[in-house]
């Protein structure tokens, strides 16, 4: 609970009460006129309260009030408005059932809802009334509702015990646990049975047989107890989770009882989660349900497994926590679990069947929990058989295992028997042939031995009962009886045999049973492994999404769709079919609907759950931290094909899919940050370089301004040098902003090049224009090959390109050195090399100095802005070409060689004739 | 009189061209929108003498793009119309071709300096005093060059510089314009003809066999300038 050990308060614990409370704020309130039996007046008793919230002038709408008839009750629902039923037709008949989306369209303050353990007709969105109580609740609705106390989940078999009515429409026992009040309307059975021969709870002579069974003065008296124990109960509940919260307030310690039951395969142990269920209630103990999962058990009985899984399910549902646990020899298992968890009491059922004469035998797990030396109380339960429910054990088997039983090979079943008895007769035939005198008695039946073991062998114990059968009877036939010493004996041999080849072909089925089950198993633990490791070689939502697609369509033959939500996970969130041209089946709209109600409430919809079950798919939600990452669609779900617990397993396949896909999207979340980040870097050293760069000109420039025009005195060669500076500094900036823009649009997704033919002369000739300044200090002399083929260059980058190597190349070098640019035609393209006779480049940082600003101090003046390499760089890359430089090997200096890719040139103009 | 006519926004640039062009000894008038602009043009009367005789052009103005003023510039009939030189900024050139094609007959990239823009000036002035000269007769000279439109020849301090037919073309419409840029197109259509249009390697693959001729280093040419992306510009030596 909220407390840890050491009885501080657990912060998970409390995170979570938390949560609980604001989703309980969201949520709408329930009340619960709670009653124990029909007639007690829970529905009169919910209309008065309704009458006086309208009284307060509360918006009150009637859902379904059913007043059975009766004048009391009908006089009250007077002035409470009353939303029309939903009509649903079904085989014929229209059923008129409670209208879900009207009441959540209307919206009304206060609804009513009477019967919540009523059961929906088919066609309508959810299997049971209360399944709608609790979408109305969520979606902020209060409501007033009447429940009787058979109809509570972890009662059930109590009340059937008590009444011999088997009740079979059931309410959760949270939802009365949940409920935010409880009014218990109770009168006595005096009153109530008054009532009833007055035919105010049924109408006509139901009343007279309802009197009969259900409403016999015991029943009664015992179901007003079990209802007043109940309500007592969730007051208890309250109080110790108000103690809870307030350790101070705490007068006497409440029960720290932890209780542990243990539970098995068997459709009984049910009963013993019910039991422990009441017993945690009781003693306002937690509750463990554990099971434990031997090598043995998992052989033995593969329905098990099932059970076992509807039995963890009720016992989470009934609040407990569950375990599974995994071991050789249960008891220990569970009494190690028991001392782990300080369980004060462990709870187990009493062995069914033969068992239960030898559930003392020293090696039983039953005997070994007793036998435990640590102090801990047990409880051994005794249990009902239960028949009702004890299926075939094969069926039973085969659905689990998702095995189904076509009418071919039902055909070829029967097939299997012919041949069974033909083998028999043959056998017989061949007894017959050989004559008695080479073949004895003995030697005869040792023939049908060996027949029956082979059909059993080959298909099974029926088929090998046949063989025999028919074997015996033409044994008589074929005459061979004569010589035999009596009948007696020949029919004891016949006992022996037939009951050897039973044990045998019995043997056998079973191992072959086993052998099947395993690899059954194995495989779908093969898919899930495969589905996982697939999952996780896979970063973007569209590739996790075609994985999951062709894995479940490879494995299980399942085509799913998927569906997406188009925003970020809001209530009001569109979800549409993802690929989307995915093909639906042709009901879209029911589907449609079925889609958003599945996102929206977080559930499982469609065919085969209790929401629309009439809706050709199902919808799996993919759970995400606040909605549903998307569903995934099932259409060609056949259930009866799939095993026992196929939600469980289509739960965990969408488990894994979802966790895949919130990593994709966290994923994404940080890329997105990363790049985010990397752009403000660049933005953030781009403006620092802007403003250094061109604050130092901007200076020059405003100085020598201002000193102009306050300037008496100056000389005339001084405002010519001052003018001048500020000419030199303007240009100097505006030939900044023009490579800052450069860089801009070289980085931007839209940059376009335009490519032409250009003779690299031309170029190189429109460089040096540029430069020329620069260049009367270094002469310039260009070597271009005579074969050297027309570049096809966008030619204001490339100029830009070579404008920025030339300036470099003049920076870096003495005044007067000569700069070199070469152009020929390699074999890996074509390459040009601006070569100067500089200080060259610091080793070690040939790549660096193509990164955006980064700089290298040149030996006179200042650097540049650390962008003309880089824009280079991205010049070259847009070409299809690299660029790189190395320093000269014989003397000093950088050589700068851009490679570009050969492409095969336009015809040259036509020749002329020589003038 | 030279009546010059600044289509310009910018008061800033106004300003110094304004001062500039009176200093020079031209007459100046400003408009500072599209609208203003149309007004002035339609005020001159070309009967009575009265007509711009260059328009200096801005391309974005506050009531619209430069570029729709120019065919109302040249639309006007008889006489000869201003001279247009496009004021526009560096990296625009597609919008630079597009006001040449529309009829600019020359641009200038901001920022610019006095000087050049003054250049220039003058030789559109130039261009626009030979155009109405008559037929292409005569020697014309650029820097050391000399183009005997005569003899169809073209000669370098004295000797023979041995042209090709397509290369003397190319030259005598660069020298007769010269100072002034022609694009590839202009180029294209006057010796190749349109259906050459899209061929501007023809023109480069000739510029760079001219400049091998006439240039003393044609790595770094002095007569031929390139104009990136536009065209080709000849201008006497310095």
């Amino acid at each position: 609970m909220a407390e840890q050990e050491d009885g501080r308060p657990d912060p998970d614990a409390l995170l979570a009460q938390v949560q609980k409370e604001e989703a309980k704020a969201r949520k709408g309130r329930l009340k619960i006129f709670f009653g124990a039996a029909p007639g007690v007046g829970k529905t009169y008793a919910m209309l008065l309260a309704a009458q006086q919230e309208r009284a307060k002038g509360v918006d009150v709408l009637m859902g379904v009030v059913e007043t059975h008839g009766r004048d009391e009750t009908s006089a009250l629902t007077e002035g409470l408005s009353l939303l029309p039923r939903r009509a649903i037709p079904y085989k014929g008949v229209v059923l008129e059932e409670f209208d879900v989306d009207a009441a959540l369209a209307r919206r009304p303050a206060l609804l009513l809802v009477d019967e919540l353990a009523h059961s929906n007709a088919p066609g309508s969105r959810h299997k049971k009334r209360w399944q709608d109580v609790e979408e109305l609740l969520d979606a902020g609705l209060s409501v007033y509702t009447t429940l009787n106390v058979q109809h509570l989940e972890s009662v059930n078999e109590a009340v059937q015990r008590i009444t011999g009515v088997q009740v079979r429409e059931t309410v959760p026992d949270r939802i009365l646990q949940e409920a935010d009040a409880i009014a218990l309307v109770d009168i006595s059975d005096e009153d109530l049975l008054q009532r009833l021969k007055e035919g105010k709870v049924y109408l006509g002579d139901r009343g007279q047989r309802a009197m009969g069974h259900f409403f016999r003065k015991s029943n009664l008296i015992a179901l007003r107890q079990l209802a007043m124990r109940l309500a007592a109960d969730r007051v208890d509940l309250e109080l110790q989770q108000y103690r809870s919260h307030n350790p101070l307030d705490e007068g006497h310690g409440g029960g720290r009882d932890r209780l542990l039951v243990a539970v098995g395969g068997h459709p009984e142990d049910e009963q013993l989660i019910r039991t422990t269920y009441h017993l945690a209630t009781a003693l306002r103990a937690t509750w463990l349900a554990v099971h434990v999962d031997t090598p043995d058990g998992l052989i033995k009985q593969p329905q098990a497994h099932a059970w076992v899984w509807n039995h963890l399910h009720l016992a989470e549902s009934l609040g407990a926590e569950t375990v599974r646990l995994t071991g050789i020899h249960a008891a220990r298992e569970i009494l190690a679990y028991a001392n782990l968890r300080d369980v004060t009491q462990i709870i187990v059922g009493q062995p069914l069947g033969l068992k239960k004469f030898l559930w003392l035998w020293p090696g039983s797990p039953l005997a070994r929990v007793l036998s435990s030396e640590r102090w801990v109380d047990v409880l051994v339960h005794p249990l009902q058989r239960k028949t009702a429910r004890n299926e075939d054990r094969q069926t039973a088997n085969r659905q689990y295992l998702g095995i189904g039983i076509s009418s071919q090979q039902r055909r070829q079943r029967l097939w299997h028997y012919v041949i069974s008895a033909g083998i028999g007769i043959g056998l017989s035939g061949m007894a017959w042939y050989l004559g008695t005198a080479r073949i004895g008695m003995a030697d005869a039946f040792m023939l049908y031995l060996l027949g029956a073991v082979g059909t059993a062998l080959v298909y099974g114990r029926w088929p090998s009962i046949v063989t025999l059968a028919a074997a015996i009877t033409s044994y008589y036939a074929f005459g061979l009886s004569t010589g035999l010493p009596n009948t007696l004996g020949s029919l004891l041999s016949f006992a022996i045999i037939l009951s050897l080849s039973l044990l045998i072909s019995q043997l056998v089925a079973r191992s072959r049973e086993q052998e099947e089950m395993a690899r059954l198993r194995e495989r779908r633990v093969r898919n899930l492994y495969n589905l996982a490791q697939s999952l996780s070689t896979v970063r973007a939502k569209e590739d996790i999404i075609q994985v999951t697609r062709q894995q479940l369509k490879e494995t299980l033959g399942l085509s799913v769709v998927f569906w997406l939500p188009d925003g970020e996970g809001k209530a009001g969130d569109q979800i549409h079919p993802f690929p989307p041209d995915s093909q639906l089946p042709e009901e879209g709209d029911a589907l449609m609907a079925a889609a958003r109600w599945s996102y929206r409430n977080k559930k499982m919809a469609g065919r085969g759950t209790d929401t629309l079950p009439d809706v050709p798919a199902l919808f799996l939600p993919l759970p995400g931290p606040r909605f549903p990452l998307g569903l995934i669609m099932i259409g060609e779900l056949d259930i009866r094909h799939m095993p026992m617990d196929w939600q469980r397993f289509l739960e965990t396949v969408a488990r894994l899919v979802a966790v895949a896909l919130e990593s994709a999207i966290q994923f994404a979340k940080s890329r997105d940050a990363e790049v985010q980040l990397q752009v403000e870097q660049l933005h953030n050293a781009l403006l620092g370089a802007v403003s250094h760069d061109l604050r130092t000109p901007l200076t020059s420039v405003v100085g020598a301004a201002s000193t102009l025009q306050h300037g008496g005195g100056l000389t005339d060669d001084e405002r010519d040098k001052l003018i001048a500076n500020i000419l030199s500094e303007s240009r100097k900036m505006s030939r900044m902003v023009g490579r800052i823009l450069d860089m801009a649009r070289l980085q931007s997704a839209t940059m376009e090049i335009k490519k032409e033919w250009f003779p690299l002369e031309d170029l190189v000739a429109a460089a040096t224009q540029q430069v020329e300044v620069l260049l009367r200090d270094h002469p310039l002399t260009a070597n271009i090959a005579k074969d050297f083929p027309l570049l096809h260059v966008d030619g204001h980058l490339i100029e830009e390109l070579l404008v920025n190597l030339l300036e470099n190349a003049a920076k870096y070098t003495p005044s007067g050195a000569p700069i070199e640019i070469e152009g020929w035609d390699g074999q890996d393209g074509l390459n040009i090399r601006v070569i100067d006779h500089g200080v060259g480049v610091p080793p070690g940082r040939e790549e660096e100095i193509f990164r955006r600003f980064s700089r290298v101090k040149p030996p006179t003046g200042e650097g540049g802005s650390g962008l003309g390499l880089a824009i280079c760089d991205a010049i070259a890359h847009l070409h299809g070409g690299k660029i790189r430089v190395n320093n000269r090997v014989m003397s000093r200096g950088a050589v700068f060689t851009l490679t570009l890719p050969k492409e095969v040139p336009p015809p040259n103009p036509p020749e002329e004739p020589k003038a | 009189m030279t009546h010059i006519l600044i289509v310009e926004d910018e008061e800033k640039i106004t300003d110094f061209l304004a001062m500039t062009l009176r200093r020079e000894g031209y007459t100046v008038a400003i408009a500072n929108d599209l609208a203003k602009a149309r007004a002035m043009l339609k005020a001159m009367s070309p009967r009575k003498g009265e007509a711009f005789d260059v328009v200096l052009l801005d391309m974005g103005l506050p009531d619209g793009d430069g570029l729709t003023l120019i065919p109302a510039i040249r639309a006007r009939p008889g006489l000869l119309g201003p001279m247009i030189l496009v004021l526009s900024a560096r990296g625009e050139e597609l919008e630079k071709i597009r006001a040449l094609d529309a009829g600019a007959d020359d641009y200038l990239c901001k920022p610019f300096a006095i000087g050049e823009f003054l250049a220039r000036l003058r030789a559109l002035l130039r261009r626009r005093d030979a155009s109405t000269g008559g037929p292409a007769h005569g020697i014309l000279h650029v820097g050391d060059l000399e183009i005997d439109r005569d003899h169809h020849r073209a000669m370098k301090r004295g000797s023979d510089l041995a042209l090709t037919p397509i290369e003397y073309a190319m030259l005598v419409l660069l020298a007769e314009r010269v100072g002034t840029v022609l694009t590839h197109k202009q180029f294209l259509d006057s010796i190749w003809g349109k259906a050459a249009h899209d061929q501007t390697h023809y023109v480069r693959f000739y510029i760079k066999r001219l400049r091998e001729k006439i240039e003393d280093n044609p790595s770094a040419p002095t007569y031929i300038i390139t104009e990136t992306g536009i065209g080709y510009r000849l201008v006497s030596s310095p």
